[in-house]
This record gives structure tokens, C-alpha cells and sequence, in this order.
């Protein structure tokens, strides 16, 4: 008996502390596996669990069932809002009201299960403390999966989608506390058919954005693969007007050189002089800029389309756009990363929005020895800094400014990969530095 | 004022001898790099990108230049107008390439004007003595003028990026505030987010804690390093 009691007692003490911990575990996992700092956890933890022993020992059931869930979901955001891991409070919220609904539903689930059977308080303690333990471990496996949800800069990209999704969580949270009352009170009893279709809705909530996501990502691919065909072949139709103007210097420069050689059969030297200058001048004006972009070094086929689309976006807006590149530019490591090619592209794609709005607009790609990435781009004024890679900032209208955000994201992601800005007076450079096989 | 050439092609030589008549000439990249590396006054160099029919061997000498001076002006001379000019500039920031290809007057316009900034260059760095700051960036490093540093700045104590305001630039790099003091004696620690280069360090308001710098940006001290900051202003006013 005496086992039995401090089981219980046990129990009690414990259940606010398995609760807090699930409970930032899901927190974090929804927020992109976020560590917080050991301080951070503590406290936190600490705060959950005076407020689930707070609201665990109000006499109103009313009080009981609403005071412990509600300010926990409070803590979370304001956590989550004081240490601006997300920026949109609405994504945040509905992170926090579903590590909250997922936190519940294991024991919950358990409650209805042994309500709905009689089983000895002997038993039924120590399977409240299974399923505390049982919740523990769900959190703490999906957490160890290391899914990359991502479904934050989609969820900003579709505010619709994002309100429905939050009303119907904050609608689930207020049903889970009316049935917590229901229960306390003893007029419902629990169901399993409920518990079931609460943890399908919660599962809808937080797959379907990211089918959507997926689904968006694939869509955007086949665009992007339409673009770089169109790209390849206005860049071939370029190349061949080119050669043909070589064809025609070579045609015209063999009857100049014929010329020149009768002048100097007949030792004419003015005609010499003349004839010579005139072959410089006529092979500065005709011969096509060598400039011309050199991509063939470029070793990933992607990465080259990825560019060849930008600069034909920039040509067709008369913007000069170099690419120079010495040496075989080759990072197999990046290979196929559909999101480093975003990546350059969103860089790019900044670059000419900049380049557009100056009188000589120019942007200079320079591709160095397999590990540095430098666009230069001109501009007006100098950048302001500070805001560019903030989440929503945009310099443009319309805009909803995620470009250089993913940029910052997918750097910090990549722990071999840095990314140096320089604001100058009328002179943009980012430079992605790449450091391979590190 | 020294002059160095590397040029393999006699009769090129000879054509900038006649303009720049001091200029040393080598036509074996050791003996020039030993040459260079052995004179500490300041200097001038120009090399032919193209030696011995090696396209790249100027580039590869200019980086070997830089390896051990990064501040001596370098001008190259080529016939390869197509080769990544930008591309070497940014590299071993090279100052200015002049075309033999062109005619006599215009090569001898673009070589002079090239040499005139080139002295312009030598004469600032002569006057300032400025030294030259590794900012660490990732496993890089990014090299800044130190009197053109004002102050650093980290916009999220979480993401190690820091926001260094030069004078006419600024340049947001990879790294921690702490690991700046250690770079140069004259980066000052003023805050958790805050070093400043104590030359552009101009007043201190003791009433609110803040102080200004040259470009007119006032900045806030923590108590931590009041004292210190305290006795940098004051030591500032008797100079």
C-alpha cells in the first residue's frame, strides 16, 4: 500500500514536469529543431511546471481545465516572441497551440482509455505514468527524425491558409478544455473516437501546409527547368550571331591583308600606314566583345542555367552583365542542391533589381577557384545593412522581401559556407564563400 | 619611388624602359619576387601576364606577390585584353591593366596615368601608416583599412554576424565581437554588441553613458566597460 502512495505522490510531482518537457520538445521541433539555451530551457520548464501544479489545484473544475493550457500556450509564444526565432506571430502561435494539443493528447488518450474500463488506482497510476512517459518518448523521437518542416516561410507566403489552419487549432484548443471540464465535472466520460479524430485534425494541421509546400516546390521546378530551356536557346541563337560576325571580320580582314600586300609590292608607304590603321580600327569596332559570357567552365549544368536565365533577364533590361571565370568552377558538393541554385538566383535576381534603377548599370559575376562566389552589382545610394536580411524587408513594393531571408537561413544552415555583404556608396557585393571538402 | 618589371618579350622591354627609364627589369619571376621581397621601400609593379607562353604565370606571380605585400600597387601589362581582368583585380587587387596592342601614344597615355595612380596610392599609405586588419570571416579573411574602421556592431547576438561601418563602406562578415580587441589594440570593447575604433572616439557623455564617434553616431556604453572608456576620452583630450 505504501508503494501505492508514493507512486501517487511520485506522480503527481512529476506529471507538471513530463508535461513542460513534451511540451518544448514540440515547441522546438515545430520551430525548426531549435535549441534554446540552457537557461532558457530551465526557466522555462520551471514556469510550466508552476503553472501546471497551479492549475491542477484550483477547486473550480472550471478553472482547472482552462488556466493550466491557456497559459502555457502564453509562456511558449511569449518565449518563442522574445527570442525572435520566428518573426510572424501567427505562425508562432500556431506552432505553440499545437506542441500544446500533441502535448495533451497521449494522456488524454490515456484518461478516456481507463475511464471508459474500470481498472484498480493502483493500475491506473502507474499507467499515468506510462503514458507520461509514452508522450515523452513520441516528442522525443520525432524530434530525433530531423525533419525539416519548413512550413514557416510557406505558411507566411499564404496568409489564408494560414488563418484557417489557426482558427480551427485555437477551435480544437477551446473544444479540449470544454471536454476537460465535461470531465471534471463527470458529465463525459471520454471517447476514443474523439481522441482519434482530435489527433487527425492535428495531424491535418500540420501536414497539409507541407504537402502544399511540396507540392508548390515541384511546381516551381518544372517552371524553372521551362526557363532555363528557353534561356540555353536564346543564349545558342547568340552564340551563332557571334560567329557569324567573326566569319564576316575573317572574310574582310583577308581582303584588307590582300591589299595590304599589293601596297607593299609597289612600296607604297602611305597606302601601308593607311591600310594598316584602318585594320585596327575596322577589328576594335567589328570583332564581337571576347567578354562575351564564358559559361562552359561553369562544371554543374545547373548552377550555368541557373545564371544564363539571369543574364538574360538582365540583358533584355539593358543591364552589362560580366561573368568572368579562370579556372574550372566545380563544387561537388553542392551538386544538385536545389536550394543553392535559389540561392544564387535570389542574389542575382537583387542584383538586377539594384543594377536596373542606375544610369550605368552593370553587374559583374565573378566565379574563383571553385570556392567563392562574388556578385557585384551597381546601385543607387548605399544599402541599408542592418534591415536587408530581415525576415519581410523589402526595398521593393510588392514584394514580400523572403528572397535574401532563405539566403540567410540556408547559409547559417550550412556550417562550411559564408556570406559576406559590402555596401558601398553606389556599389553592391556579396560574396558566397564556399569552403569545399571542410 | 622603385619600379619592377616582369616582361620576357625584348622589344617590350624596351618600350616601357623608354617611358618609365628607372624601371628594373627581370625576365625570370624567382629573381623578380627575390628582388621585390628584399626591397622595403615602396614600389611599383608591373608584370606581363603572359611568360615563357604561360597565359596565367603573371597571376600566379602577382598572388605570390601578395602573399607577402598587400599593399604595393600592381599593374599589369598583357595582349590578352579577354582574359577575367575583374576577376584579377579583386583577386590580388591588382590596380590597372594597360593593352600593348594599342598604338604607341595611347599605350604610353594608359601606362603613365596607370603609374599616376599607382603613386597617388603609395603616397596615402605613406602619410597615414595605416595598418592593415584581418577580419576574421568564416575561415577567410576579410582585409580592412583600420582607420577606416569607425565601429562593429553584431545585429543578433545569436547568429555571429557582424556589421563593420567603415568611413565609405560597410561590410557584414561571420565572426564574434569578442574575437575583435584581439585583432588590434585600437578596437575597443564599449558594449556586448559594440566595438568601436578608439580614433573615431570624439566625446563621452558621462550623464547618459553614451559616446559619439567622428560620423556623428552616438553609441551606448555598458557599465561594464565604463571605466575603461573613461580613461581612452580622457587620455584623448591631453593629446
Amino acid at each position: 500500500m505504501s508503494i501505492f502512495q508514493l507512486l501517487n505522490i511520485f506522480n503527481a510531482i512529476t506529471w507538471p514536469i513530463f508535461e513542460s518537457c513534451v511540451m518544448i520538445i514540440w515547441f522546438s521541433t515545430f520551430l525548426g529543431h531549435y535549441r534554446f539555451s540552457q537557461r532558457t530551457l530551465i526557466i522555462t520548464t520551471i514556469v510550466l511546471y508552476v503553472i501546471n501544479i497551479i492549475g491542477n489545484s484550483f477547486e473550480s473544475p472550471i478553472l482547472r481545465a482552462v488556466v493550466a493550457s491557456t497559459l502555457s500556450i502564453l509562456v511558449l509564444f511569449y518565449i518563442g516572441w522574445r527570442q525572435r526565432i520566428i518573426r510572424n506571430k501567427r505562425v508562432l502561435l500556431l506552432y505553440t497551440i499545437i506542441s500544446s494539443l500533441l502535448t495533451y493528447w497521449v494522456v488524454n488518450f490515456e484518461m478516456s482509455m481507463t475511464s471508459l474500463i474500470t481498472v484498480p488506482p493502483a493500475v491506473k497510476t502507474s499507467l499515468d505514468l506510462l503514458a507520461n512517459v509514452l508522450a515523452m518518448v513520441f516528442a522525443f523521437v520525432f524530434s530525433r527524425l530531423k525533419y525539416e518542416w519548413l512550413t514557416e516561410t510557406f505558411l507566411e507566403r499564404h496568409p489564408t491558409q494560414l488563418k484557417i489552419l489557426l482558427i480551427l487549432s485555437l477551435f480544437l484548443r477551446g473544444l479540449n478544455d470544454v471536454l476537460a471540464y465535461l470531465f471534471a465535472v463527470q458529465h463525459f466520460f471520454g471517447s476514443i473516437w474523439w481522441d482519434f479524430f482530435l489527433l487527425v485534425i492535428i495531424l491535418a494541421i500540420i501536414v497539409v501546409p507541407l504537402i502544399s509546400n511540396h507540392h508548390e516546390l515541384l511546381l516551381d521546378k518544372i517552371n524553372q527547368h521551362d526557363s532555363e530551356i528557353a534561356a540555353t536557346q536564346s543564349y545558342t541563337q547568340q552564340l551563332e550571331s557571334k560567329y557569324s560576325e567573326y566569319r564576316f571580320f575573317k572574310h574582310d580582314y583577308q581582303n584588307i591583308l590582300s591589299s595590304l600586300e599589293y601596297s607593299i609590292q609597289v612600296e607604297n608607304m602611305s597606302d601601308i600606314k593607311h591600310t594598316y590603321y584602318s585594320v585596327i580600327q575596322k577589328s576594335n569596332a567589328s570583332l564581337p566583345d571576347p567578354k562575351m559570357l564564358n559559361l562552359k567552365d561553369i562544371a554543374d549544368v545547373n548552377l550555368r542555367s541557373a545564371i544564363l536565365v539571369k543574364y538574360q533577364i538582365a540583358v533584355e533590361k539593358q543591364i552589362k552583365f560580366n561573368v568572368e571565370i579562370d579556372l574550372l568552377f566545380q563544387v561537388p558538393m553542392l551538386q544538385g542542391d536545389l536550394n543553392f541554385y535559389r540561392v544564387v538566383g535570389i542574389l542575382l535576381d537583387n542584383a538586377i533589381d539594384a543594377a536596373e534603377q542606375t544610369a550605368d548599370a552593370t553587374i559583374t559575376v565573378l566565379l574563383i577557384n571553385s570556392e567563392e562566389i562574388v556578385i557585384m552589382n551597381s546601385c543607387t545610394g548605399m544599402v541599408d545593412l542592418e534591415n536587408v536580411f530581415k525576415d519581410g524587408y523589402s526595398s521593393k513594393d510588392n514584394h514580400n522581401g523572403f528572397g535574401l531571408f532563405f539566403v540567410k537561413q540556408y547559409v547559417d544552415q550550412h556550417k562550411n559556407m559564408t556570406l559576406t555583404t559590402i555596401a558601398e556608396e553606389n556599389k553592391f557585393i556579396q560574396k558566397l564563400i564556399l569552403e569545399a571538402n571542410s | 619611388m622603385n619600379y619592377y618589371l616582369l616582361e620576357d618579350n625584348l622589344i617590350q622591354q624596351q618600350r616601357i624602359k623608354s617611358i618609365v627609364e628607372t624601371c628594373q627589369i627581370f625576365d625570370q619571376p624567382d629573381s623578380f619576387l627575390a628582388a621585390i621581397r628584399a626591397d622595403k621601400q615602396p614600389k611599383i609593379i608591373l608584370v606581363d601576364l603572359e611568360i615563357k607562353t604561360v597565359v596565367n604565370a603573371g597571376l600566379t606571380v602577382a598572388k605570390m606577390i601578395r602573399e607577402f605585400d598587400i599593399l604595393s600597387p600592381i599593374i599589369i601589362v598583357t595582349t590578352h585584353s579577354e582574359m577575367a581582368m575583374l576577376s584579377y583585380k579583386y583577386q590580388v587587387s591588382v590596380l590597372d591593366f594597360v593593352n600593348k596592342l594599342q598604338n604607341e601614344i595611347e599605350f604610353k597615355q594608359q601606362l603613365t596615368s596607370a603609374l599616376t595612380t599607382a603613386r597617388k596610392h603609395i603616397q596615402i599609405q605613406c602619410e597615414e601608416e595605416t595598418d592593415i586588419v584581418a577580419l576574421q570571416n568564416g575561415k577567410k579573411a576579410e582585409y580592412v583599412n583600420l582607420s577606416d574602421i569607425v565601429y562593429v556592431t553584431c545585429s543578433d547576438a545569436k547568429s555571429h554576424q557582424l556589421t563593420v561601418y567603415c568611413e565609405q563602406k560597410v561590410i557584414q562578415i561571420r565572426a564574434t565581437v569578442k574575437s575583435l580587441p584581439i585583432l588590434h589594440q585600437n578596437l575597443v570593447r564599449i558594449h556586448a554588441a559594440y566595438v568601436v575604433n578608439k580614433d573615431k572616439l570624439v566625446s563621452f557623455d558621462s550623464e547618459t553613458n553614451m559616446i559619439v564617434l567622428s560620423n556623428k553616431i552616438t553609441l551606448p556604453c555598458s557599465r561594464k566597460y565604463l571605466k575603461h572608456i573613461r580613461k581612452l576620452v580622457e587620455t584623448k583630450a591631453i593629446n
